[in-house]
């Protein structure tokens, strides 16, 4: 019995201590969400390219610390991978507020009663996924830092 | 037959028709829940992502109520329980479900406490045994009798030894941990979350006057979150953490909207070193409209404390003193952001 009191312990410390998606290696789940200047954006319409989704909020300290890795990452990657950024509870217009301070070229979408956040399975902001051209999730972070950035953006390329 | 008769028989037939469609009505009721109670259902069997040990069905969080409207929308698109169950496994993992899966590694969570218990049952029993036969070990079913003879005959009876006693209480001891560490809240009490005003007493301390006067309110409007946030601000000033933390939840529990609760909550975590989840409550109650001046002092105290939250710290302080009149705690605030500013370490 000690053994198996052991064992448990050994179990649940062994486990990562980041929660790693399920979605990894499957098909990205669709959306089509409003844009925060008001056009539509389609997942599916942007396949074809490699996709970077951020989910963020205006209130999120993170977020609004390593916002700057994000606009030089987009900068960098701008011309092949396209980014998309979406509002988790949050209202639009704090968040557009925020987006215009922090820059960057890329539409910010209003996910209306969290539906697409929960689809990705979010747990917290912010969570970045990274989806190659084929739109399969290859990538995944809980970090803006810019290796994590690079990192993910690096490996939606080698398999788009 | 006479015309009598045929009406009585048409009366009976017409009350027995309609007693049984009642019946069948009021059966077909019963037995088919309400899409609330099927979305609760399905909802207290997954864990809130971001809340400690709570279900979705309970957790007054954001996120939480998202998952609750996808339940809902699916269930009404004709998805089964466990087809909703599915598709939260297939975006967040297996950790998602409150009940861990009869299957693999989880099968132990299943099988062992009630082997655990089996097994005690089993031991207990030989020991008590062992005890009525003073001792000496029951060979074999032909021997019992006699042997039971033989003692009740000629034996003094034994007691229990103390080797035999702490082995046993050892062993419940374990039991518990055992089972607490597999299921946690096992053990938890499922008394009511109102307080006891009866003896103007909570636990072994006598109460102050403002909590015993905020804890009347409570029991006279035990539906007010406000009453509840009244409570947890008094039992926070007496120091009593886990009472007002209880009471900031209630509240939220009535009234997820109340900013108030909130920011309970996050004074609440930050002056116990919980600084991220204080954050995220302080922002959840700006988000919700407060903006008193604890506010921005309990922001600038958590902010101060994470990695590249100074200056976020210094605005908040900053908006903490323009807010707040001359005093002991502004000359302290104007003191903290005076040592940030010079890069000394945060308070």
């Amino acid at each position: 019995m000690l053994v198996a009191f052991v064992f448990l312990l050994a179990y649940g410390f062994g486990k990562p201590a980041i929660l790693q998606t399920p979605l990894l290696g499957s098909t990205a789940p669709s959306f089509a969400l409003r844009s925060t200047s008001g056009q539509v954006v389609r997942l599916s319409n942007l396949h074809g390219h490699p996709v970077v989704v951020n989910f963020f909020a205006s209130w999120c300290v993170s977020c609004r610390a390593d916002e700057s890795n994000l606009v030089r990452v987009s900068r960098r990657f701008g011309s092949r991978v396209r980014f998309v950024g979406i509002i988790f509870e949050d209202s639009g217009r704090a968040a557009a507020d925020f987006t215009r301070q922090r820059g960057g070229a890329w539409p910010d979408l209003v996910d209306p009663g969290g539906r697409t956040a929960v689809a990705y399975g979010v747990t917290g902001i912010p969570e970045t996924f990274f989806i190659n051209s084929r739109g399969v999730v290859k990538a995944h972070s809980v970090s803006l830092s810019s290796s994590a950035l690079r990192n993910g953006i690096a490996t939606i390329l080698r398999s788009s | 037959m006479t015309v009598k008769t045929w009406r009585s028989l048409a009366l009976l037939a017409l009350i027995g028709g309609l007693s049984v469609g009642l019946a069948f009505t009021l059966g077909s009721q019963r037995a088919r829940p309400t899409l609330d109670s099927r979305v609760r259902t399905v909802a207290s069997g997954l864990r809130c992502p971001i809340c400690q040990g709570e279900s979705v069905a309970d957790s007054p969080s954001g996120l939480a109520a998202s998952m609750r409207g996808v339940i809902r929308r699916q269930l009404q698109e004709g998805r089964t329980p466990h087809q909703v169950q599915q598709y939260f496994v297939a975006r967040y993992g297996q950790w998602i479900l409150l009940a861990p899966p009869a299957a693999g590694v989880g099968t132990i969570a299943w099988v062992g406490p009630p082997a655990i218990l089996g097994a005690g049952a089993i031991l207990l029993i030989f020991l008590l045994l062992r005890w009525r036969l003073g001792g000496r070990p029951a060979a074999s079913e032909e021997t019992f009798s006699a042997t039971t003879e033989r003692t009740r005959s000629s034996m003094p009876r034994q007691r229990p030894g103390l080797v035999q006693v702490g082995g046993l209480a050892a062993f419940a001891v374990l039991i518990a941990v055992v089972v607490s560490v597999a299921f946690p809240g096992t053990f938890r009490s499922s008394a009511s979350t109102a307080p006891s005003t009866s003896s103007g007493r909570i636990g072994s301390r006598s109460l102050p006057a403002d909590v015993r006067q905020a804890a009347a309110v409570v029991v006279a409007h035990p539906r007010h979150a406000s009453a509840w946030v009244r409570l947890g601000s008094a039992t926070l000033v007496e120091g009593q953490p886990a009472a007002a933390r209880q009471a900031f939840r209630r509240a939220l529990h009535l009234n997820s909207r109340l900013p108030s609760a909130y920011l309970g909550l996050g004074v609440l975590n930050v002056g116990h070193g919980r600084f991220r989840s204080g954050l995220g409550d302080l922002r959840q109650a700006y988000r919700l409209g407060a903006r008193s001046n604890r506010l921005w002092l309990f922001e600038g105290l958590a902010l101060a404390r994470l990695p590249h939250g100074r200056q976020a710290a210094m605005g908040a302080w900053n908006r903490f003193l323009r807010q707040t009149g001359p005093g002991p705690l502004r000359s302290q605030v104007q003191q903290w952001v005076a040592q940030l500013r010079r890069g000394r370490p945060a308070p």
